[in-house]
């Protein structure tokens, strides 16, 4: 009986990732409550969906009309009831990317926060510069505004040269996205 | 004043003095059936029906059906033709209550102030949803 419901419970779980691909769905079952949980996420669509809200309605319907002395909840993230240890977890497409961003962003702060540069070089800053003044940059990076593509071409100025020469690509204003791109 | 009105007032009041007083277990069973005993005034005031066929109603459905369950079912069915955001977060939020209850009541783990506040704002929530949709 209880796997009937189980394969009931992940067929709708399924069913909800197929109609709304930005949300995550983990299944628990509480023992002690005999009850069935269905966490989604995000908490904001959980809570304003009202397709999801719809949804719902169908699965618990379905459910009571085949499980009738069974007990199904769905939840969230702050719900009074907690799941800790789910068998069934699902993310929707969007989902997942959205998270993957997410975590993107969270590793980046992180090493921007823990990035420490050697402030105890052998080498002061005014030999390095001399250095860096004597051979000739290669190359540079700048953005062109009209493509809006990175280009990279060689200069042929050294350091001394002065940006607004007509034949060096013009840096035009970086914004905070192109500035993060850089700094990534 | 209907007796279940009076009941679940109790109820509420008990819930509010046990947690002043720190004992946040039998708090959250009394939150709990302070909205069961409102979940009994609608079915007398609203659907007509006595105690008798409250108590006996979920053998109609399932001889193993909780009557617990089993006003929730019904309480979920009647608000889906009426609000169907509202049917589906009455059916969640009084299913976790009634939970949480189990837990405090019969589970090892001791509830604290946080469980105790998060069950009394639960049941405001059901009772709101109530109270909205039975006049």
């Amino acid at each position: 009986m209880k796997t009937k419901v189980k394969e009931f419970i992940k067929a709708s779980i399924n069913n909800i990732i197929r109609e709304f691909d930005n949300v995550s769905c983990a299944y628990e079952y509480d023992l002690v409550c005999d009850t069935h949980y269905i966490k989604i996420l995000p908490t904001d669509f959980f809570y304003n969906s009202d397709q999801l809200a719809e949804k719902q309605v169908d699965i618990i319907e379905a459910f009571y009309d085949a499980y009738p002395d069974a007990s199904i909840i769905f939840l969230t993230e702050g719900s009074l009831i907690k799941i800790s240890n789910p068998e069934y977890v699902v993310d929707g497409k969007k989902f997942a990317v959205a998270q993957d961003l997410s975590w993107n962003h969270e590793q980046l702060d992180k090493l921007m926060n823990d990035f420490c540069p050697d402030i105890q070089s052998t080498v002061s800053f005014d030999q390095e510069l001399q250095q860096v003044q004597q051979n000739s940059i290669n190359c540079s990076f700048s953005f062109n505004k009209s493509s809006d593509k990175i280009i990279n071409e060689p200069l042929t100025n050294n350091l001394k040269s002065s940006p607004t020469d007509s034949n060096m690509p013009i840096i035009e204003e970086i914004t905070d996205d192109q500035t993060y791109f850089l700094a990534a | 004043m209907s007796n279940w009105q009076i009941k679940s007032n109790s109820s509420f009041e008990a819930a509010n003095n046990l947690i002043d007083h720190k004992l946040f277990n039998p708090s959250i069973h009394s939150c709990y059936y302070g909205c069961v005993q409102y979940v009994y005034y609608i079915f007398e005031d609203y659907f007509g029906h006595d105690i008798k066929d409250i108590e006996g109603g979920s053998r109609l459905v399932a001889r193993n059906l909780s009557n617990h369950i089993w006003l929730r079912q019904e309480i979920f069915k009647s608000l889906k033709t009426k609000d169907k955001k509202a049917a589906v977060n009455f059916q969640n939020i009084m299913g976790q209550l009634c939970n949480k209850r189990v837990l405090a009541d019969y589970h090892y783990e001791i509830c604290k102030i946080e469980d105790a506040n998060n069950s009394k704002k639960t049941a405001q929530v059901i009772m709101d949803v109530l109270r909205t949709f039975y006049i």
